[in-house]
């Protein structure tokens, strides 16, 4: 029996086809309940954080991939529990560092921030334990939003997530 | 000239092209399912990645990234009857051709992914790739292993070929 070219494309076309006819209807439908200008970044960023970020208050983990979006919309602090060599060597860009040792000390560098601010802590790895430390101590202080990148920046330079250093070439 | 029966009498048994289609198709057609679900699942994750590629209108971002899912769904479907079909013969006429459109369509999209993470990678985007629902960055390594999967394609299909040329 040859193979009939013409139902080779009749049947391509067709999954083509059925698909867009899904996309346009399944896509009515997801945005039904959303305003019109369902189209603009802010309305599918609010959803896709309302999603896949929690956004209760207290101390809570998130996983790599949600502080990347919380990173890439500035919806989060970054605060770098590490040392101060390490975090000059390699570092989430525009992340304060803050030592869970030194906090009280250097805690004024969250000044600028209201206590409501969304933070992110993390710190080398999943090992490390002064992101948690870290994330506690801010609790203590008054912080309400607090999460720790449990992960930690080896996962996200594994992502190849941005990252900045204050040495060339890294 | 490649001599097909040398392949399909391995072992006296039409052995070859038959695992190859089982396998590979199944393989293939597994994975094009998955991929459209964890899509379909993280839509708006999804969403997202298309966003950051820049290269559809807006008006057609949203469509988009629920047809998408869908189409590979179905991809992975239709491989999967078609290989099943040609193997065991049955059901030859919407078989063949759904098996040889799905491989085309399956092969199209993997190349038209790939182009599409060459031209972000060219702009310098930071794009989460989408694939799989990873929330890797788009890289050369993506692209690698669009190649890769597209010689998996290219197997599955070549098997799919010695099935036809003994079906004749």
């Amino acid at each position: 029996m040859q193979l009939n070219h013409k139902w080779v494309w009749i049947i391509g076309l067709s999954i083509l086809g059925v698909s867009i006819g899904i996309g346009l209807v399944g896509w009515r439908y997801l945005t039904a309940e959303l305003p019109q200008d369902t189209l603009q970044d802010t309305v599918i960023k609010q959803r896709l954080l309302s999603t896949y970020i929690p956004m209760e208050t207290g101390v809570g983990q998130v996983d790599v991939a949600q502080a990347y979006l919380l990173h890439r919309y500035q919806l989060a602090i970054f605060v770098d529990a590490r040392v101060d060599y390490a975090h000059q060597r390699l570092r989430i860009p525009s992340s304060i560092r803050l030592h869970p040792k030194e906090y009280f000390f250097l805690k004024h560098r969250l000044r600028p921030y209201d206590k409501t601010q969304l933070i992110v802590v993390y710190c080398h790895s999943i090992q490390c334990p002064l992101s948690t430390q870290l994330a506690e101590a801010m609790r203590q202080d008054g912080f309400v939003s607090v999460y720790v990148m449990h992960e930690g920046l080896k996962e996200w330079f594994k992502r190849k997530f941005p990252v900045e250093s204050d040495y060339v070439g890294l | 000239m490649w001599d097909f029966n040398r392949l399909k009498k391995c072992n006296g048994i039409y052995s070859g092209w038959r695992y190859g289609l089982v396998l590979g198709g199944t393989a293939i057609a597994v994975m094009w399912i998955v991929s459209g679900g964890i899509k379909l699942h993280n839509i708006w994750m999804f969403l997202d990645s298309v966003m950051q590629f820049n290269l559809l209108p807006h008006w057609m971002l949203g469509p988009f990234s629920v047809a998408l899912p869908i189409a590979e769904m179905m991809i992975g479907c239709g491989l999967f009857l078609g290989a099943i079909s040609l193997v065991f013969r049955r059901c030859m006429g919407v078989g063949r051709p759904l098996f040889w459109a799905t491989l085309g369509l399956g092969m199209g999209f993997l190349g038209v992914f790939s182009c599409a993470m060459a031209i972000a990678i060219y702009k310098g985007l930071s794009v989460l790739c989408g694939c799989f629902g990873g929330t890797d960055l788009v890289g050369w390594g993506s692209i690698a292993r669009n190649g890769v999967l597209i010689g998996g394609h290219f197997l599955v299909g070549w098997c799919g070929f010695v099935g036809q040329q003994e079906s004749l």
